[in-house]
């Protein structure tokens, strides 16, 4: 009964074949963090990252036709900037620039985990995070239960009514009453956060 | 429920992949016009991404905007060949008809009616996307402490909301051609400016609670990086 993300993709998928920008704007603002996280791993610089997910983006627009849908949108995009990134660090290696240590010898490319770029970045990630988990311990209990069993289980909103005993209908507000209050604290993070770059900046 | 909050649940459950065809297309042409139900959007990932602990987590990133511009440049690139292609194409035919097919002259003509005023429609949608009206209206606040919060391009022309970083006023900055001036619904505290450029006469308005010297100054910087 889970709900996967491949077939959630599936219907903006087949609109943005039609020519509909925005299904793929969606598809773009759902992975595009994803994306320069995997491409950052690659490159190691923030700003080059982005360029390689914007260059792996348009191309897999341009391409949208070819995409098979019996496969899931984000496997394929993703395939597409690791090759895109592995692309990238070649043609730096042709250049002379990249250091041997960072390509083996066999072509492998050494990935390591993430880290941000800057500590100030690290401590915004670290701050909206604990953002975030604050407003998701303080929802009330019926709200919490259906936000974990939605974002962390991936069940359809059919399978949460029957665990938690309700009606669909009930499940779908419950989510959306639980989204509304962590869009405001993730506005009010942005608001404060900005702010503060221009009390520091003037 | 108000409308707002209806359209604003719709986009939770499309997110969810729990709306029906019919709604997500309306959704969808919803989203076009509210920068706001695309922030939901986007909020409803971040957390879903901060859950997902097999994913690395980097402070949000946003290249969604550029991205829509790359790709209307590129695009408009492409329509061009493809005119051009269409044009040689269709001389190829009008000769071929004139001399063997006289009869059937009248529906083709009216076939490449269309595709002419296709053409058209495509020609003036290139110029004001161009890059180049983005460009005035970001140059027109180069010095000023702004973000821009959104952009609005469409072929009658471009709209960009600004936040001032410092005061965080709010403004908005279009660029329209002079034939679509009735778009920019003009109030009291909106200012215009009109700039020629390659025979063709535009506006630039600047509206919002801003001063009125901040407005002079943007309209100032819209002439002068116009005419550079």
């Amino acid at each position: 009964m889970k709900v996967s993300n491949k077939n959630i993709d599936l219907n903006l998928v087949k609109r943005a074949k039609k020519g509909d920008y925005q299904a793929f704007d969606l598809l773009v603002i759902k992975y595009q963090t994803r994306l320069i996280a995997t491409a950052f791993k690659f490159v190691k610089d923030i700003q080059i990252a982005e360029d390689i997910v914007q260059e792996s983006l348009i191309k897999s627009y341009k391409s949208l036709h070819s995409f098979r849908e019996d496969s899931s949108f984000y496997t394929w995009i993703y395939r597409i900037t690791v090759n895109t990134s592995k692309n990238f660090l070649v043609s730096k290696k042709r250049r002379g620039e990249l250091l041997q240590t960072e390509i083996g010898q066999e072509g492998d490319i050494e990935i390591e985990s993430i880290s941000p770029d800057s500590p100030e970045e690290l401590l915004m990630s670290n701050q909206l995070k604990r953002v975030i988990e604050n407003c998701l311990n303080q929802l009330s209990e019926d709200t919490k239960t259906a936000i974990t069993l939605r974002e962390l289980e991936g069940l359809s909103y059919e399978e949460i009514s029957k665990i938690v005993n309700c009606p669909v209908g009930t499940v779908r507000s419950r989510i959306f009453r639980g989204r509304e209050i962590l869009d405001k604290e993730i506005e009010n993070y942005r608001e404060v956060n900005k702010q503060n770059i221009a009390k520091e900046t003037s | 429920m108000n409308d707002n909050k209806v359209m604003r649940e719709k986009i939770s459950a499309l997110a969810d992949g729990e709306l029906s065809e019919f709604e997500t297309r309306r959704i969808l042409s919803e989203i076009k016009h509210n920068p706001a139900y695309r922030e939901f959007w986007r909020n409803i990932h971040l957390v879903r991404d901060l859950c997902d602990e097999s994913e690395d987590f980097l402070y949000e990133r946003d290249i969604s905007t550029n991205l829509r511009a790359r790709l209307r440049t590129d695009l408009s690139v492409e329509t061009n060949e493809a005119e051009e292609r269409l044009s040689k194409k269709k001389n190829y035919f009008m000769v071929s008809l004139a001399s063997f097919f006289a009869a059937v002259t009248f529906s083709f003509f009216s076939i490449e009616e269309v595709t002419f005023a296709d053409i058209a429609s495509q020609k003036i949608d290139t110029a004001i996307n161009s890059p180049e009206a983005m460009n005035v209206l970001n140059n027109s606040v180069s010095d000023l402490n702004v973000v821009l919060q959104n952009v609005e391009i469409n072929n009658k022309g471009t709209l960009a909301n600004y936040k001032m970083m410092n005061s965080g006023e709010t403004f908005k900055l279009s660029l329209y051609p002079l034939k679509e001036i009735n778009k920019i619904g003009i109030q009291e505290a909106t200012k215009i400016s009109y700039i020629k450029r390659d025979g063709k006469v535009y506006v630039v308005s600047v509206s919002g609670n801003l001063s009125a010297e901040k407005k002079n100054l943007i309209l100032q910087k819209a002439n002068l990086s116009a005419k550079n």
